[in-house]
């Protein structure tokens, strides 16, 4: 069974899902290529927002700062989508030296549930397209448990 | 070691490290603020906010004059938790730990001390068994660009 996630909210620079699971154990995946929503692109365009994280999501057709267009990788995704500069991603945040390139961030807040781990991880699908996947572990299937999820570009008015 | 932090980014505004727990004995982590080597946040942090936040010990902070420093006054400073109104007026920092992989149990904790000699330190607790995580040490909300 799969983690519901459905867009509560939205501005150019701040997305927010509502995530719902009633296993013991579920996993979802938010795209970034235009698929029907919940999808990072059209729920931007859907609702008339243009900005940081619209130009993130079309990383793999126009490129992104330092990212090159085309198919990206699993570590690029996690510097884009949760700013993690890690030396191979490109051009690392190294100690005592600015990120410039503004990425963005993914946090879970849990509403409801018992004993409930909420991951989220970054990852691409087949085609080198930049995901979000979430997972929800839970210690026993204990009723639904629920979150919302952020997605907001650091460092912008807004944000 | 159990617990590592390894600096994936840094801002003005904010650092981000990647905790890894490898699922051995022992699992809290200190992180400093006096410059020592990363993960430390005088070291790892650029000019800005947060390097401002790490030098209260040297040139204070706001309302706080330097010298050493209280477990209260930590927590004020790195777990945007004020003593009271005189803090209210400037920044002060959060620490927000997101985990990425893991098992059933939760259990990232983080919170703010002092060492021996009153420097501030931010402490990890890291979760039962083997998984990552990422700790944003950054500015509280409200702060332009925050």
């Amino acid at each position: 069974m799969a983690i519901t996630i459905s867009l509560v909210y939205a501005q150019s620079n701040h997305l927010r899902y509502f995530l719902s699971s009633a296993s013991a154990s579920d996993v979802g995946v938010l795209t970034t290529t235009g698929a029907a929503t919940p999808d990072i692109k059209t729920d931007l365009l859907a609702s008339g927002n243009q900005g940081p994280l619209l130009a993130l999501a079309k990383v793999i057709s126009q490129g992104y700062g330092t990212f090159p267009a085309g198919a990206q990788t699993q570590a690029k995704s996690r510097a884009l989508w949760l700013s993690d500069r890690s030396a191979a991603n490109p051009a690392a945040g190294t100690t005592g030296v600015p990120s410039i390139v503004p990425t963005a961030t993914c946090r879970i807040t849990a509403r409801a549930g018992v004993a409930t781990n909420w991951l989220v991880d970054a990852s691409v699908d087949g085609g080198g397209n930049p995901v979000i996947t979430l997972t929800q572990l839970a210690s026993a299937d204990v009723g639904p448990a629920e979150a919302y999820l952020d997605i907001y570009v650091r460092d912008t008015i807004g944000g | 070691m159990a617990v590592t932090a390894t600096l994936v980014n840094a801002r003005a505004k904010g650092l981000r490290y990647l905790l890894t727990q490898d699922g051995a004995a022992g699992t809290t982590l200190t992180i400093t603020t006096t410059g020592a080597t990363t993960p430390d946040v005088l070291t790892d942090a650029p000019a800005g906010p947060i390097r401002q936040i790490a030098k209260c010990f040297t040139q204070g902070y706001g309302s706080f004059p330097a010298g050493a420093k209280t477990g209260s006054q930590s927590r004020a400073l790195w777990l945007a938790r004020p003593l009271g109104t005189a803090e209210f007026p400037f920044p002060l920092a959060r620490c927000v730990v997101t985990p990425r992989t893991g098992g059933t149990a939760p259990g990232w904790r983080v919170d703010a001390s002092v060492d021996g000699g009153g420097h501030p330190t931010i402490i990890i607790a890291a979760q039962a068994g083997a998984g990552n995580a990422y700790l944003d040490i950054e500015l509280e909300a409200g702060a332009i660009g925050a």
